[in-house]
């Protein structure tokens, strides 16, 4: 027995003595929620980081700024901001041909109007059109999809569609404006130039609202207006009582994306006009000052851009709290 | 009901107003007709003369069938050359930019979307309410310091620099695939994870392939954008122009009096022919996508 017992023993330590497993430092769950999130992260969040905060810092120094050609900063204090107010009210350049005006004056003036064709023209109309097709009208579908084409189409290829048609030579509208008894000059000058991109903005942009605004007439409850036939409301009461009620959030959104336009547009003016005609806008002037690579340029061009908009941002702000006031329980 | 309400009112009364408003019905029928003939007009006019030789439009036919249908302007505006870039190249240009832009935007949108709709970490909360403000909130004057920034990086002028850019991925289609992952049920991702699976493997093969239908749409709209984008590629890659880039130099090269505007036309209608392919197979989904992406004030 005994000998039985140490031929145990000395088998065990003959054999290799298996190495007791390493007890595996399993990360908790939450730590491994930790790693996935922060590697997934990773690049997104550095990206946002790097390019925010150095576009807006570099942007808010550039601002304070003076640069000669050749890229060498100095420091500015409000010089930029000065000269940019001074332009507003004294400089002499005018090329609208109006008295009271300047080349500032107009350029503020054409941002602010797009605001006001995008509010008071376009919005309206898009509701009217999105009412209608809303109501079982023919080819309601059709309409849909081709007013949604000035949306897919490259810029250059709907803003050189709109402008051809003007061209003196092989317009396809010439005669027709001529017809009305416009000359041939009639869009070279303010403020019919900028009329021709405001009419170009309002035909090219009701698609987008349309869009909008449908999908939100189509999330009304039925039973709404249907109480609405009860009431015998026309189409004129249904719209104002039932319908802008129900939608004044997508409308509210509209209202504020139209006056962001005072800030951001530019495009559209560019390649219809190229500025020609007292065209510019704030951010055209600002994107014509960038295509011209010249550093001394940059500086008084984020000197405009950040002055318009802390002037104007808070104005969008103020307008998007009252007018969500309005109509406030009621969300489609 | 509509029985009903026509006994209410009275036979007769009802009889008219139905007359008022189908009356009313055809006249804005007849606005939409021509609001769509309006958008429709101008490229088929463009379409119909892009198959004129620039003699036969240059004569004043600038309404009638061509003279001939003269298809080699198709043809030529390829091999023909803008600052010594070629049509064809610029439509690979754009081939490549709008691939890989959209795979990267689409990609990393998903990624961060599916963090915050799905984990709870510290900064959440902000990286959400930070998309929002960046799209809500317009900075303006900014423009001129991305080009030092891009400078700086030594990616200036580059297809690297442009895909940068475009790899910004907290806006639209971060909103929109956050709501679509949020409401994906995490009972597929314990399912997963008691087969084995891990936090990657459960989001590439389980939900990713669930979010399929707002990806496919948030791709073709990003798709769209990049092919028309205008401003990125100008400023950033000038010397490697895309279409929509070329197609403004095409039409002051070609154009003019003297010009050929033929050849402008074609230009238009090949920049033109991948986004109507796309709209035409996708339509609904394109729709549907900028309904779903119409945010609320």
């Amino acid at each position: 027995m005994m000998e039985n017992i140490s031929n145990i023993s000395n088998l065990e330590e003959a054999a290799p003595r298996e190495k007791e497993p390493k007890k595996k430092r399993r990360l908790s769950s939450k730590a491994r929620d930790y790693i996935f999130v922060a590697v997934m992260l990773l690049y997104p969040v550095a990206q946002f980081l790097v390019t925010w905060s150095f576009v807006n810092v570099n942007s808010l120094v550039h601002a304070f700024q003076y640069a000669d050609i050749f890229g060498n900063y100095s420091w500015a204090g409000f010089g930029n901001f000065a000269s940019a107010i001074d332009s507003f009210f004294n400089s002499t350049l005018n090329s609208t041909g109006v008295g009271w005006l300047n080349d500032t004056r107009v350029i503020v003036l054409n941002s602010l109007s797009f605001a006001l064709i995008t509010i008071f023209v376009s919005l309206p109309l898009s509701i009217l059109f999105s009412y209608f097709l809303s109501k079982k009208m023919p080819l309601a579908n059709v309409f849909r999809v081709i007013f949604f084409l000035p949306n897919i189409i490259p810029i250059v290829a709907l803003t050189f569609a709109f402008s051809i048609g003007f061209d003196s030579t092989y317009g396809y509208l010439y005669d027709f404006m001529r017809w009305l008894g416009f000359n041939d000059n009639f869009f070279a000058v303010w403020p019919s130039s900028q009329a021709m991109v405001l009419l170009y903005c309002v035909w090219a942009g009701l698609g987008y609202n349309v869009i909008l605004l449908s999908g939100a007439i189509g999330r009304i409850p039925k039973e709404l207006f249907e109480s609405a036939k009860i009431d015998k409301a026309g189409y004129f009461k249904e719209l104002i009582h039932v319908v802008i009620p129900c939608i004044w959030p997508t409308i509210v959104t509209l209202i504020v994306l139209g006056m962001t336009n005072v800030l951001t547009l530019y495009l559209q003016p560019y390649l219809l006009t190229g500025g020609e005609g007292a065209t510019y806008t704030i951010s055209l002037d600002i994107f014509m000052s960038t295509a011209s690579y010249s550093p001394s340029q940059y500086c008084t061009a984020a000197a405009k851009g950040l002055l318009c908009s802390v002037l104007w941002a808070p104005i969008i702000l103020l307008a998007r709290n009252l007018l969500s006031k309005k109509y406030a329980d009621v969300d489609f | 009901m509509e029985n009903l309400d026509k006994a209410y009112r009275g036979p007769t009364q009802a009889k008219k107003t139905h007359l008022g408003f189908a009356f009313g019905k055809w006249i804005v029928f007849a606005v939409f007709a021509l609001y769509s003939a309006s958008l429709l007009f101008p490229f088929l006019w463009m379409l119909l003369n892009s198959f004129k030789t620039g003699e036969d439009f240059m004569s004043g036919n600038i309404f009638g069938w061509p003279e001939q249908f003269y298809g080699l302007n198709f043809v030529e505006v390829m091999t023909y050359e803008v600052e010594g870039q070629t049509v064809w190249s610029m439509l690979l240009n754009s081939v490549i930019i709008t691939i890989l832009g959209t795979a990267i935007n689409v990609f990393l949108s998903a990624c961060a979307a599916y963090c915050v709709a799905k984990f709870k970490f510290p900064g959440r909360r902000l990286l959400f309410g930070l998309a929002i403000f960046t799209m809500v909130v317009p900075i303006v004057g900014t423009l001129p310091s991305q080009v030092v920034m891009m400078q700086a990086f030594g990616i200036d002028d580059s297809v690297i620099g442009v895909l940068f850019l475009y790899s910004g991925c907290f806006g639209f289609n971060f909103i929109l695939l956050y709501s679509a992952f949020k409401n994906i049920s995490w009972s597929y991702a314990e399912a997963a994870s008691l087969d084995g699976a891990g936090r990657f493997k459960t989001f590439f093969k389980v939900m990713l392939p669930m979010a399929k239908g707002p990806i496919t749409a948030c791709a073709i709209l990003q798709a769209i954008v990049y092919w028309n984008d205008y401003s990125t590629p100008f400023l950033f890659m000038p010397s490697r122009m895309t279409l929509a880039v070329g197609l403004q130099k095409l039409q002051h090269e070609l154009g003019g009096t003297s010009g050929n505007y033929p050849m402008v036309f074609s230009s238009m209608i090949i920049a033109l022919v991948p986004i109507l392919i796309l709209y035409t197979v996708f339509q609904k989904k394109i729709i549907e996508n900028t309904n779903a992406g119409g945010l609320k004030g």
